[in-house]
């Protein structure tokens, strides 16, 4: 039996007379139905995104990341392959359906990049700016950290493309729809061999296939997917990488917005907004909801939200409501501290001056005002290699428990005595403190400490260091403090020290470098603290 | 951990490998300061912010209300009877509430100073140059009134002898890192002793090699460290050695590991006769860095300050500047102070500024402080501008800091507008020194030392992180 599906208004065209067109070759039909999967699972993932919290949401994410790149890649792929293969339209294709179906594959292109694109520069200037490896094992490049304005930008694009890309499938699929219903040697037939029946097994096989793997996506993610994936958590991945600067980290984007996304957005946020309230941005927080502000500035225990977050769990008014992971005593607690101290959005946690008891909650967060380079887990030297490297310079740990070195010139050791330099190259990794001062090595020796890419503090007081000596330096990533007091650097050697990426400190007294030059430098680069003065004197002058 | 050295280097039971560790400025107490066991490892808690101190130690107790702690209502009310309240329930040494003590104004002029805009006395014209670096705690309480307890308070956490000072614990947690020199080492200027002699630098419980070695202010630096006329460096070491071999011969006989420790002190002694005194001679330093500090011909405050910065250079771990030069000014406060300032104003700026421009107050701390404050009531019936002093007061002092981790340029801490009690931001000893034990690394509840059945910490049962001076 034919079953013909006959809807008012379709106007029936006469079979056409050209021949049975081939149907696309085995590659083109392969990437279409991967590219279709991929956008059923990746549409569902997003939607989940939204409705849960924590670390399924991370999870969720991931995998929606990992699936939208792939589109991407698989799109960039298909592109190549038809610039070569250029497959023909059904030639039984009117004008303007020809038209219609040229531009929709066109929009769907440029969709099926613009989309993956948008998602991607969206999560890479979000506020932690790394980009989970994709499938939890594939790294990805991120690190636009912290740009707002991109980021919101780029999430309002991605997700209104995305709403377009839907459209237009719902489009695409039924102009397939009806033209097979209209010819048999239709579109569908050419991507689904065998499709000669719009209810045939091939049809439902591949409609039925792309909703299960929707419901997959959308529904239980955790309990479908296989193990190694359930186990990539997008949050714990962001704690270990990036850990938050107190100078640099501002309250509201590191500390406020994790609780929000995790425990708030799901119901105040782009895909819901109950009580008419979102707390996905500073401005709709303080725009408010239904029931008046949220917030109030300054005054923590008059606040909407804190009232409710403070609340017995199974009170109608408390949030999250019950059934939902509740705040926990230390999340309520960064939250009131940034309330009550006013709910500015710009201020950095240095700048906030966290009380004790928020001190203590910000270090188990592992906020520290360390450099990134010290907060690292680094496994220990070997043992014997560090006895060797004894004999010739004082070698500490840190402290204990860590592996990270600080090495100094050995007391017991003539200044002008030769030291081998080259053995803290095997270093690299652990050294981050060197003090050399008073060494008295040639300064093309020195040069090789350039190679010690960790160092944070480097200490060359009173060494043969040189402009050459420092230029060398100059793009040491984490060098924050270089003593070069007693050197015969210049002013030349300014230019390489303004160029150091994460300098704090610089001690440049006794050298040749002239006044007019630290006065042009402490302007240019008010953040960098030259140590330096005209006199050499606290003398009081009469 | 050998028991020997938990129990107390006094007392009747000492070895006399004991009495010998004890012996102040002895050899065997410079030898074990240097023991190679300290070289292997850091055992800090956590990232330290500094690896050094330099300690300055005032005692007498300087005022606060001359130096740093402006009132000006004390100056409005100069010369009337205090408020009884602000008296109740208090104990001086000679004021007695009930004998209406009259306030005292500030002896001295005040002004602001620096971007961070500290008051400073006229008193001390360098310090306020340095203002920026430094950082304040004006609200710092001690148990004691009178200067014994007050400064073992401060210089031990406890105002009873017999414990370790600062300076010991840290040695003790941090170990020295030169081989060649002690890693505490107490300089003084004033009185050779003061009221607390060698208590002020003891080891108490800790092992003795953790005591401060005071270096002697004239002559040698340390007693008996050169050697005889005619003598050479290199007959010293032979005759080490020589010795060394026998005791070789008796360790393969006996097997003691003390004969090998006694080995080793011979060679470290023998190393530090050439370490010691170039690390002491301040005349290696060019003219502008003595015009710098102010130093002069004969031993004071700024050779000291100047030789702190040497061995804070050498690898000195702990200097402790013990000022015993009369600060207790009960009497004749105004020509006591305009005496007394300028001997330190120039030297202890000096020092601070010194250490700052060569990177050095990157990892050394300096701490200024004397065991308590000063009363803001005159002591004495008589009204005498010229005659009348200030009491001691254990309710409120200020001590100042300097170095990293710290926030320069701060003050934390108030009093109230009279200056007898702290209103804001009140710390007692115990938390400076935890803060101190923080800077270096440590966390104070855990560094103990077990002695008489007991886990022993610098900070006893007390003590809290001042978190809001750190960096």
């Amino acid at each position: 039996m034919k079953f013909r599906l006959r809807m008012p208004g379709w106007r029936k065209l006469p079979a056409s007379s050209l021949p049975t067109p081939t149907a696309y070759s085995r590659t083109a039909i392969v990437i279409h139905w991967l590219t279709a999967a991929a956008i059923a699972l990746v549409v569902a993932l997003g939607l989940r995104m939204t409705e849960t919290g924590g670390a399924e949401r991370g999870r969720a994410q991931t995998l929606h990341m990992s699936i939208g790149i792939s589109i991407l890649l698989l799109t960039v792929l298909r592109l190549a392959w038809r610039a070569v293969h250029s497959p023909a339209l059904s030639p039984t294709l009117t004008g303007w359906q020809r038209r219609a179906a040229v531009a929709t594959h066109t929009g769907f292109y440029v969709l099926l990049i613009a989309v993956p694109l948008m998602g991607w520069m969206f999560v890479a200037t979000s506020s932690a700016g790394s980009v989970a490896p994709l499938l939890g094992f594939l790294p990805w490049p991120g690190g636009l950290a912290g740009n707002r304005s991109v980021a919101e930008l780029a999430e309002g694009a991605h997700r209104v493309l995305a709403y377009g890309l839907c459209g237009l499938l719902l489009l695409h699929a039924a102009a397939a729809i009806r033209h097979h219903l209209e010819n048999a040697d239709s579109g569908l037939v050419r991507i689904l061999p065998g499709a000669r029946r719009l209810l045939g097994w091939q049809t439902v096989l591949v409609a039925g296939g792309l909703a299960v793997l929707f419901v997959i996506g959308k529904g239980s993610a955790d309990s479908v997917l296989p193990q190694e994936l359930r186990l990539v958590d997008q949050n714990a991945y962001r704690q270990a990488k990036a850990p938050i600067d107190p100078r640099k980290a501002r309250v509201f984007a590191s500390l406020m917005q994790p609780i929000f996304e995790e425990k708030c957005v799901g119901c105040h946020g782009p895909r819901r907004q109950k009580g008419g309230l979102r707390l996905d941005s500073f401005a709709a927080l303080v725009r408010g909801g239904e029931s008046g502000k949220a917030v109030v500035p300054g005054k923590a225990d008059e606040s909407d939200l804190v009232r409710r977050i403070m609340m017995p769990p199974d009170h109608e008014d408390a949030m999250p409501p019950s059934g939902r992971p509740a705040l926990t005593v230390a999340e309520g607690q960064l939250m009131l501290w940034w309330i009550g101290r006013g709910a500015d959005e710009s201020v950095t946690i240095r700048a906030a001056d966290p009380p004790p008891l928020v001190q203590g909650i910000l270090r188990t967060l592992g906020v520290s005002s360390e450099s990134p380079v010290l907060m690292r887990k680094v496994a220990a030297p070997d043992p014997q290699a560090l006895a060797k490297l004894r004999e010739s310079f004082s070698v500490q740990f840190l402290h204990s428990g860590s592996g990270l070195l600080e090495v100094e010139r050995s007391f017991d050791r003539d200044p002008e005595e030769p030291l081998p330099l080259e053995d803290l190259v095997a270093f690299a990794e652990q050294l981050v403190w060197l003090d050399l001062s008073g060494v008295r090595v040639p300064a093309k020796q020195l040069a090789v400490l350039a190679r010690l890419r960790n160092l944070q503090r480097l200490n060359l007081a009173g060494t043969r260091a040189t402009d050459e000596t420092v230029r060398a330096f100059r793009d040491l990533p984490y060098l924050e403090t270089l003593n070069l007091y007693g050197t015969g650097v210049t002013d030349a050697a300014l230019d390489s020290i303004a160029r150091m990426p994460s300098l704090v400190s610089v001690y440049l007294d006794e050298t040749a470098v002239s006044a007019a030059a630290v006065a042009r430098f402490r302007a240019s680069y008010p953040q960098v603290q030259v140590i330096w003065a005209a006199t050499a004197s606290v003398a009081v002058t009469p | 951990m050998n028991p020997d050295e938990r129990s107390p280097a006094r007392g009747a039971r000492a070895s006399r490998r004991q009495f010998l560790q004890g012996t102040a400025a002895g050899i065997g107490t410079l030898a074990l300061a240097n023991s190679p066991a300290w070289a292997a490892s850091s055992t800090a808690h956590f990232v330290p912010r500094v690896k050094r101190v330099i300690h300055i130690h005032l005692a007498g107790a300087p005022s606060q209300l001359e130096l740093y702690d402006y009132k000006p209502t004390l100056e409005k009310l100069h010369g009337q009877p205090c408020p009884t309240s602000f008296l109740k329930g208090k104990t001086f040494l000679a004021v007695s509430p009930e004998s209406q003590p009259r306030v005292l104004g500030p002896q001295f002029r005040f002004a602001q100073h620096g971007q961070s805009g500290a008051w400073v006395s006229e008193l001390l014209p360098h310090f306020s140059k340095i203002v920026d670096d430094v950082t304040f705690l004006k609200a710092v309480k001690t148990d004691e009134f009178n200067h014994g307890p007050a400064e073992l308070m401060m210089l031990c956490g406890h105002a009873r002898a017999g414990r370790p000072t600062l300076g010991a614990w840290a040695v003790h947690a941090l170990g020295t890192e030169n081989q060649n020199l002690p890693g505490y080492v107490v300089l003084t200027s004033g009185e050779p002793a003061g009221v607390l002699g060698k208590d002020a630098y003891a080891a108490g419980f800790l092992p003795s090699a953790n005591q401060g070695v005071r270096l002697r202010p004239t002559g040698d630096a340390v007693l008996n460290l050169s050697d005889p006329a005619g003598f050479t460096l290199s007959d010293r070491h032979a005759s080490v050695e020589a010795i060394a071999k026998l005791n070789a011969i008796n360790h393969a006989a006996f097997g003691d590991p003390e004969i090998q420790a006694r080995i080793a002190q011979y060679r470290l002694a023998n190393r530090m006769q050439a370490a010691v005194p170039e690390a002491v001679d301040i005349k290696r330093e060019p003219r502008h860095v003595h015009d710098l500090y102010g130093t002069t011909p004969d031993a004071s405050f700024a050779n000291n300050c100047l030789l702190a910065r040497r061995l804070i250079e050498r690898g000195v771990r702990y200097v402790q500047l013990n000022d015993i030069a009369g600060w207790d000014h009960h009497q004749k406060i105004r020509s006591g102070l305009k005496t007394l300032c300028p001997k330190i104003d120039q030297p202890m700026s000096a020092l601070v500024f010194d250490l700052k421009q060569r990177g050095l107050l990157d990892d050394t701390l300096v701490i200024w402080a004397g065991e308590f404050g000063r009363t803001p009531v005159s002591e004495g019936g008589d009204f005498d501008l010229e005659a009348v002093g200030r009491d001691h007061h254990s309710y409120a002092n200020t001590i100042w800091m300097a170095g990293r981790g710290l926030k320069s340029g701060f003050t934390y801490g108030e009093t109230d507008e009279l200056g007898f009690d702290p209103i804001s931001g009140a710390v007692h000893v115990h938390d400076v020194h935890a803060t101190v034990l923080h800077l270096l690394g440590f966390d104070h509840e855990r560094l103990t030392y077990f002695f008489q059945g007991r886990d022993y910490r610098l900070t006893d049962v007390a003590g809290k992180v001042i978190e809001p001076i750190l960096g």
